[in-house]
């Protein structure tokens, strides 16, 4: 296309108007789709519901403003109204109205499951007649405490675990539970944040490990009820002492768990004592190294060991540990393993040199790596963006610094998830996304449109 | 030189759908179409014996169906096959692979293709039959799910090697012009390009009657018919909970139940 036709064709989106006339020439549903979610306009939402097909598919589509979700509750069929009751962007309005047409128990149950239905139609729909219904209440996030306590009165297994592990239960359900449920209800009651303090203490003594480990898991339970688990004979109980611990710190100096996986979790804490993190750093266990590597908090001396591990996977945590100064990297640029090297490409903090070390790599792990770099320098941005492998070119779509050149390249990519990607950058220049109008891709085109609306609205 | 490759646009469901009023097929507003996925790796085949041979190979796609099959034929010669064929006529509205294969044998005997390759099977029916279907009316030599293959345009043999059950591969050579139903993985299939998008649009596609290829509509008969299509009804699942002794003595009884004790 010539400037001048471009600039044509610009001229024709530049305000919302201009946009929508353009769009519904063009007669695509999914453009004029992409287009109403920031352009409120009845000629686009015609285009977009025009057919069977696409009420459906709009029904579905999680990526559909809440709006054009109202507006098909309004007449909505039974195919309509379960796609509507499953569709997780669905607003509360839409999910009232469907509710109202007297669906099926399956409908109910995805409205009752619903993230977005109001607590009031929750409150409702606990008093409905199937018990899948009442169960999916008892799962839902929004159902107010009272109606999970009026809930977990049945004698329903499913309904007491999900009460169990909601966060709004409140204590006295907790208690109620944890004296009429199974061994598993108790086990959610354990864990959970409002369990009141006379159960914490019988979770804690329990024999029954599982017990024992959601005690250990609970938020509310403090540090110092945790430290004496860390000797718990069960392992699990002690990995989830470790995970809930809210400071490891010289309590914890001594620890040398003799299971692996308790190490492991031990090794990607913060705030480790220092003592513990040279003991980890020289663990026989790879995968308690590789965590050590990564460790924010591991100092440079241990790095610097790590750097010079057998196990290419340590090294690369070494490469991706954000504490890790700027002369490892550049050693480790040099690095025999391309997936080390890679990792020193992915760092917007590297030295130069280490860089342009990397400029001339091969491999397709440190060229993609390169292309997400900011840091990596315009004209090698667009080289990439040309490479032979789709993978590699795409990495340069997810760069905010990447040239206009490279972006117009991947314009015309034919791997058709690097068009789409591109397409959704919020900082596509204008010209690349009108040419993306026309995409065969009803996903690119979409997002296109979302784009150059997203711009017409703001002027 | 020239190389036959039957495509077909295949229907992928929703997870939701409704039957026809017939109860014969699902309602079309509830499936998409593109080309079937076999099929990406049978045209990819033919376009790089095409690229190996140079400029004399010419790849030719065919298609059965009403203009909505369009889409696919252009898929096809948007990766960059030469020309397309579309046949069409009401009465195929039901036909089943026989009634294609005899179709496509009608083609085959216009076009005097080298090499003619069908994808192993359709991702929608899934029978398998169209390709050693066509074979057998055409009385040529036939290989069916093929993942390797060494063929030179011009050539009166091919080497091969096909996938057997029970995870065996066979090496075999075969007489040419033949039919070859390719497998899934046999290559890398390529994205169209832009440019081949738009080229395509351009590219000589022939539609073609039943009358056409000397076919009356009775000549394409099915040898099946559909009676009913539906989802079966699933099977209860339940999750066992409980300690070990507890999750044994639950299963027993589930056995127990299904088994009648």
């Amino acid at each position: 296309m010539s400037d001048v036709a471009r600039h044509g064709e610009a001229a024709r989106t530049k305000d919302s108007s201009a946009l929508v006339d353009r769009l519904i020439a063009q007669g695509d549903p999914y453009a004029a789709l992409g287009a109403y979610t920031d352009i409120r306009d009845a000629a686009l939402e015609e285009l977009a519901l025009g057919t069977k097909r696409q009420r459906l598919i709009v029904a579905a589509a999680p990526y559909a403003p809440a709006d054009l979700l109202a507006r098909l509750s309004e007449d909505a069929d039974a195919a309509l109204a379960l796609r509507l009751a499953k569709n997780p962007s669905s607003p509360a309005a839409a999910l009232a109205r469907v509710l109202e047409s007297d669906p099926s128990a399956r409908v109910r149950s995805y409205i009752a499951a619903h993230a977005n239905t109001d607590p009031t139609l929750l409150s409702a729909l606990a008093e409905d007649e199937a018990i899948e219904v009442r169960r999916a209440v008892s799962g839902n996030a929004a159902t107010p405490p009272d109606v999970i306590a009026r809930l977990s009165a049945e004698a329903d297994e499913e309904i007491a675990r999900n009460a169990a592990a909601a966060p709004q239960t409140d204590a006295e359900t907790l208690l109620h539970l944890w004296n009429a449920g199974d061994i598993w209800v108790r086990a959610d009651v354990a864990e959970h944040p409002n369990c009141p303090p006379e159960i914490l203490a019988q979770a804690e003594a329990a024999d029954d490990p599982l017990i024992r480990r959601k005690y250990a898991a609970n938020p509310a339970v403090e540090d110092q009820s945790l430290l004496p688990l860390l000797t718990d004979p069960d392992e699990r109980v002690r990995a989830a002492a470790v995970r809930n611990l809210s400071a490891p710190d010289d309590r914890v100096a001594e620890s040398d768990d003799p299971s692996a996986k308790v190490r492991r979790l031990f090794a990607r804490r913060a705030r480790l004592p220092e003592p513990l993190i040279a003991r980890l750093a020289a663990d026989p266990d790879d995968w308690v190294r590789r965590w050590i590597a990564r460790n924010p908090d591991a100092p440079e001396a241990v790095l610097e060991d790590l750097m010079r591990d057998a196990i290419p996977a340590v090294r690369r945590g070494v490469s991706r540990n954000s504490s890790c100064p700027p002369h490892l990297l550049a050693t480790l640029a040099a690095d025999a393993e391309p997936w080390v090297r890679a990792g020193v490409a992915l760092r917007e903090d590297a030295p130069e040199a280490a860089i342009s070390a990397l400029l001339d790599d091969g491999d397709p792990d440190v060229l993609g790596a390169l292309g997400r770099n900011p840091a990596t320098p315009a004209d090698r941005l667009e080289i990439i963006s040309r490479n032979a492998d789709k993978d590699v070119r795409r990495s340069v779509a997810f760069n905010p610094a990447a040239p206009a050149a490279a972006l117009a390249t991947l314009s015309e990519d034919a791997y058709p998830l690097n068009r789409a990607i591109l397409a959704g950058r919020r900082d596509l220049p204008g010209d690349l996304a009108e040419r993306l109008l026309t995409d065969p891709e009803p996903q690119v085109r979409f997002a296109a449109a979302a784009n150059l609306a997203r711009a017409a609205a703001r002027t | 030189m020239k190389i036959l490759v039957t495509v077909k646009q295949v229907a992928a469901l929703d997870d939701e759908f409704e039957m026809r009023d017939d109860g014969r097929d699902v309602d079309e507003d509830f499936f998409e179409k593109d080309l079937n996925e076999f099929d990406h790796f049978s045209v990819e085949e033919a376009l790089l014996i095409k690229e190996a041979a140079g400029d004399d190979t010419e790849v030719v796609i065919v298609t059965i169906g009403d203009e909505d099959a369009d889409d696919a034929l252009r898929t096809a010669l948007a990766k960059g096959a030469d020309r397309g064929i579309r046949v069409w006529d009401d009465s195929l509205a039901e036909a089943d692979g026989i009634a294609i294969a005899k179709v496509l044998a009608k083609v085959v005997e216009r076009e005097k293709p080298d090499m003619v390759f069908t994808g192993a099977q359709s991702a929608d029916f899934g029978s398998a039959v169209t390709g050693m279907a066509l074979a057998g009316i055409l009385d040529w030599p036939h290989a069916a799910v093929v993942v390797n293959l060494e063929y030179s345009p011009g050539s009166n043999t091919a080497t091969l090697r096909r996938e057997l059950e029970g995870g065996l591969e066979e090496i075999m050579t075969i007489r040419c012009p033949a039919v070859l139903s390719i497998q899934l993985g046999i290559n890398e299939p390529r994205y169209a390009s832009l440019r081949g998008i738009k080229q395509a649009k351009q590219k000589q596609v022939d539609e073609l009657s039943l009358d056409d290829l000397g076919l009356g509509s009775d000549g394409a008969a099915a040898a099946s018919r559909v009676r009913r299509m539906y989802a079966p009804e699933k099977g209860q699942a339940e999750l066992i909970t409980g300690s070990a002794a507890e999750q044994a003595a639950r299963l027993a009884d589930i056995i127990k139940e299904l088994r009648g004790m």
